[in-house]
């Protein structure tokens, strides 16, 4: 199951995301990144885009992840509204996305995603992890 | 990992508390922080001083780890930390503690009209600016540079600006390093870093970027402030905003680029987001570049803004209006610059992540225009406070490796500032003041309401009680834009 929440910091927004597998941690992530971010969704882009990456740990993965999330927001202004997940693990993924349009956000802009605290633990089958994001 | 108590704390001298490097065993140096106890408490309530001893831990560190009165959490370093790495001698360069908005910083500009003449134009002005800075999440600017055109701006910076028609020379002068750092090397930045910042010349950006129109207040030094180009009552106008998305970008991948690399150099780091390399590496070498580059970027952006605010004011108020840069700082950056440290001059690398140079008079670093009195230091407060313009001491030079801090800090954090202001209250309380609001978003002003900061009074207070710097002037809010 995926979850999220933010939780206080004060210069920054720190969310805690969690899920039972890497790729629905990595979607939690995203959808803590778009609640940041509120983007005003439009219509579908024509094609979906696959996203591959490669990374030496899970948290570098999940960083890469966001952090081309947030490229195709700022420079592309295109959201993910839906993940067809091909392979996820700790070090690698490959993922299609369906994008939509976005015209503009009605949130808070965010400049980064951070490693700062990023340690994802695994208990009883369910993965964490805390994340800032750097606005 | 330690937990700091006030009793960690050593008291040095009024404003001035240590940690002694024996606090943590990976310390290799003292931490210092520049705070009364009032402030300190503040800093004391979050994770300031953890981050704090933890960029104590940096190879090649030297002097201390300094934190100024205005410390907040940030990740990696605390936001007003200062760090200086010795590059010869295995220093090394950390993107984190520049920060991903690299050269996020303040241009203070003066305009010829007092206060009582802006009264009868202050609300077209507002509309004006408002029209003529984009602010917000998303917006683009008027200007979508062509690669040749960006890479022109990251190789040169804001002189690049001046052939198109776009601010003065005069502007170049009053700016750190006259709005160009010459290391910039545009090879150091991605397409994708390119893409990301574009569009977004001339404009501010969101959270706490913000324009702000003022008027003088008071005048503590007459002879400085006149020098600097300040008088009692004149509107001044303030922009703080930095390399957008391009900045963002630089640094999220070179932080990237570090981290797998970190054991080839023989680096351990309590915090990953302190990623950094020796200087000299390539991939030190290649940031510093990048760096540079978008430093570069913002100066433009800034130099960018203060244009569009000159003719801004030029349309609504008469073109016989004056609009000069009294100065641009920068406060988010790394800078090479030579220190004394132990009785010797030594080459280091300057981390200032959310804090400023401070070079007082005699200083060449202070620049030709600013030789004989010292650099502006430019503290904004709050859209609902007071914003300061200081000037550095000698004392600055050996107490706080020439540094001073970039602003009000946060208190709160913006949940917090939220639940407990609500934005439109705060508009019309700020209203009812004489001070008027463009902002699109109640949620965005809500979390920059003035109680989520520190009093900037007492965070300037602690810069004249250590003696690093002096009051020049200080400056009331008129007109506020922001990004939501």
């Amino acid at each position: 199951m995926k979850s999220w929440h933010h939780t206080p910091h004060t210069a920054d927004i720190c969310s805690v995301i969690s899920g039972d597998s890497y790729a629905e941690l990595f979607e939690s992530g995203a959808a803590a990144l778009y609640d940041i971010t509120k983007p005003a969704l439009g219509r579908r882009t024509g094609s979906p885009q696959t996203l591959s990456l490669q990374a030496e740990s899970a948290e570098l993965l999940l960083v890469d992840f966001l952090s081309e999330l947030l490229y195709l927001l700022e420079a592309e202004k295109s959201a993910a509204i839906e993940y067809q997940w091909k392979t996820c693990s700790a070090h690698a993924l490959e993922v299609i996305l369906s994008l939509a349009h976005t015209s503009h956000l009605n949130g808070v802009a965010i400049k980064a995603v951070t490693y700062h605290d990023l340690q994802i633990t695994q208990k009883n089958n369910r993965l964490t992890t805390s994340l800032i994001f750097d606005i | 990992m330690s937990t700091i108590t006030r009793k960690n704390l050593i008291a040095v001298k009024k404003g001035l508390f240590e940690i002694p490097r024996t606090f943590r065993d990976d310390m290799r140096v003292d931490a210092a922080i520049f705070a009364d106890d009032a402030l300190l408490e503040e800093i004391m309530r979050d994770r300031s001083l953890t981050q704090l001893v933890n960029v104590a831990t940096l190879p090649g560190i030297c002097y201390k780890a300094l934190a100024m009165p205005d410390a907040h959490e940030g990740y990696g370093f605390p936001i007003g930390g200062v760090a200086a790495t010795d590059i010869h001698a295995g220093g090394v360069i950390s993107p984190g503690g520049i920060g991903y908005d690299i050269n996020c910083g303040v241009r203070l500009l003066g305009t010829s009209l007092t206060k009582a003449d802006l009264i009868p134009y202050q609300d077209r002005l507002a509309d004006a600016l408002y029209a003529a800075v984009p602010s917000g999440v998303g917006r683009g600017g008027s200007i979508t540079l062509q690669d040749g055109e960006l890479t022109k701006l990251l190789h040169h910076g804001a002189p690049a600006l001046i052939a198109r028609g776009i601010g003065t020379e005069d502007d170049l002068v009053h700016c750190e390093e006259g709005g160009a750092l010459t290391d910039a090397d545009a090879d150091t930045i991605s397409d994708k870093a390119r893409n990301r910042g574009r569009d977004q010349l001339g404009t501010l950006g969101s959270g706490n970027h913000f324009l702000e129109v003022q008027y003088v207040e008071t005048i503590y030094d007459q002879k400085i402030a006149a020098s600097f180009g300040l008088n009692q009552d004149q509107i001044t106008t303030m922009i703080h905003c930095g390399s957008r998305g391009l900045g963002h970008q630089t640094c999220t991948e070179y932080v990237r680029h570090m981290i797998p690399k970190l054991p080839e150099w023989g680096i351990t780091l309590p915090d990953k987001e302190l990623a950094c390399a020796p200087f000299f590496s390539p991939e030190g070498s290649a940031y510093y570049r990048a760096m540079c580059a978008s430093a570069n970027f913002a100066w433009a952006n800034r130099h960018t803004i203060g244009h569009a605010v000159r003719k801004s004011f030029k349309k609504v108020v008469g073109e016989s209006t004056s609009v000069k840069t009294i100065y641009d700082i920068s406060h988010n950056i790394g800078k090479k610059e030579i220190h004394r440290i132990d009785e010797k001059d030594r080459e280091l690398l300057v981390h200032r992540k959310g804090a400023t140079r401070a070079f007082p008079a005699g200083s060449h670093y202070a620049g030709d225009a600013f030789r004989h009195t010292g650099h502006p230091i430019l503290v904004p407060g709050t859209m609902g406070t007071y914003s300061y313009v200081l000037v550095a001491t000698t004392e600055s030079l050996t107490t706080s490796l020439a540094s001073a801090c970039h602003g009000a800090g946060r208190r709160m954090s913006r949940t917090e500032a939220k639940r407990s202001t609500r934005g439109s209250t705060l508009r019309e309380h700020l209203e009812s003041v004489g001070i008027i609001i463009r902002c699109d978003s109640d949620a965005g002003l809500a979390e920059e309401a003035p109680s989520a900061y520190k009093d900037v009074d007492r965070v300037v207070g602690v810069l004249v009680t250590t003696g690093i710097a002096r009051l020049v002037a200080r400056l009331a809010p008129r007109i506020v834009i922001k990004g939501g």
